[in-house]
């Protein structure tokens, strides 16, 4: 299959089961983007780094981003056009059986399950990256036990743990963590 | 106070209008969609009077309810209700535009970045930050969400599965709503009731 219609099918799949919002669907976007084009770890990181930065909402630009870089305009604007197509099927049929869609228990009880399944996901994505970013350039898990400083880069395990303090406890916007974890990372990670 | 919708103005020019407030909201807010809807809500209430406050909030609800794009569902249910399917397009376009094209140029940019030292370490700073940020995403998502021990249980399998053994989101997002759906319809007394559903 070609590659735009690959991108076309994985991202049509993201917004089908993109609960949880922008974030829940990056991560989702990482998992899925890794397994069935290829993306890395690397290229997700400019990925995140550039949402914050680039206007619009989060999962259009994360597939225009992806879609670019593995399949180059046509993949850019298949995948675009694919994570907002289930938008067009939800909304209407929202619309047009809104009581009932309110109303409805059953419905209700498969949502929160849904939600707490993109919990689920959006852990896998961290972990993913986590253990991508410990990593020293070229170096694998394997030789942790016979070079430990060699594998992994103690700076951005300390870097890590900084971010993760700074929003969780003190609420600093993520913009803010993203532009002062790249600047430490260019001045110490080098 | 009147706070009523302008039903006056023709439909192309209400379409119009549609496609300028989202465009300008979608141009304007950086950290996603959801930041978008405070701007959206005073364009379309406050300035342009074409929805109402009750239908204001309604889209809110329901954008954030549904799976996928929040500010394409509320553009989508916005444009629908005020203009039908025209209005609804161009609501949807507008979103659309501003972000496609921006991330279009900036890739294009970025994929100039010289391969220097600084750009690695950059690079890898980032990369940590990303990890960070969508870490503390699970965190603060489940601290709204898993209020029940059938949500966890749940959460946990869908990393395991997703983490480890590469299985992909459709199954898995599906499998944890059959499971709740399934758990609670003969349970229903112990379901958390409405307030872990939204968000």
């Amino acid at each position: 299959m070609p590659i735009p219609l690959i991108l076309f099918l994985l991202f049509f799949q993201i917004g089908l089961v993109g609960f949880g919002g922008g974030y829940a669907m990056i991560a989702m976007i990482l998992t899925e983007s890794a397994r069935a084009v290829g993306l890395t770890a690397a290229e997700f990181a400019q990925l995140s780094a550039l949402d914050l930065v680039i206007p619009g909402p989060i999962a259009i630009n994360a597939a225009t981003y992806v879609g670019f870089l593995k399949g180059g305009l046509p993949g850019a604007l298949l995948a675009s056009l694919g994570v907002s197509l289930a938008s067009f099927v939800y909304v209407p049929a929202a619309m047009a059986f809104l009581d009932r869609f309110q109303h409805s228990r059953i419905l209700q009880y498969g949502m929160a399950g849904a939600k707490a399944g993109a919990v689920g996901l959006i852990l896998s994505a961290a972990w993913l990256l986590t253990t991508g970013a410990f990593l020293r350039d070229g170096a694998a898990w394997a030789s942790l036990m016979e070079r430990p400083l060699e594998t992994v880069s103690p700076g951005a395990v300390v870097l890590f743990a900084v971010c993760l303090v700074s929003i969780l406890r003190f609420k600093v916007h993520p913009i803010l963590v993203t532009l002062g974890a790249g600047l430490a990372g260019a001045i110490l990670l080098r | 106070m009147d706070r009523q919708p302008n039903r006056d103005a023709s439909r192309g020019r209400v379409c119009l209008r549609l496609f300028q407030v989202f465009f300008l909201a979608s141009s304007l807010t950086f950290a996603g969609g959801l930041a978008m809807l405070p701007l959206i809500r005073r364009d379309l209430v406050e300035r342009f009077r074409l929805v109402s406050d009750d239908d204001m909030t309604e889209a809110v609800t329901l954008s954030q309810t549904l799976p996928g794009i929040i500010a394409l569902n509320c553009a989508l249910y916005v444009g629908k209700r005020v203009a039908g399917w025209p209005g609804a397009l161009l609501a949807a376009l507008g979103t659309l535009l501003p972000a496609v094209a921006a991330m279009l140029a900036a890739v294009a940019l970025v994929s100039r970045l010289p391969d220097a030292p600084w750009v690695r370490g950059l690079l890898q700073g980032l990369r940590v930050a990303a990890a960070a940020l969508i870490l503390s995403m699970a965190v603060q998502l489940g601290r709204k969400v898993l209020v029940h021990p059938v949500f966890l249980g749940v959460a946990a399998l869908a990393f395991v599965l997703v983490a480890f053994f590469g299985v992909s989101v459709l199954p898995v997002v599906l499998g944890s709503g059959l499971a709740s759906l399934l758990y609670f319809r003969f349970r229903p007394r112990s379901f958390p009731g409405r307030k872990s559903g939204e968000a």
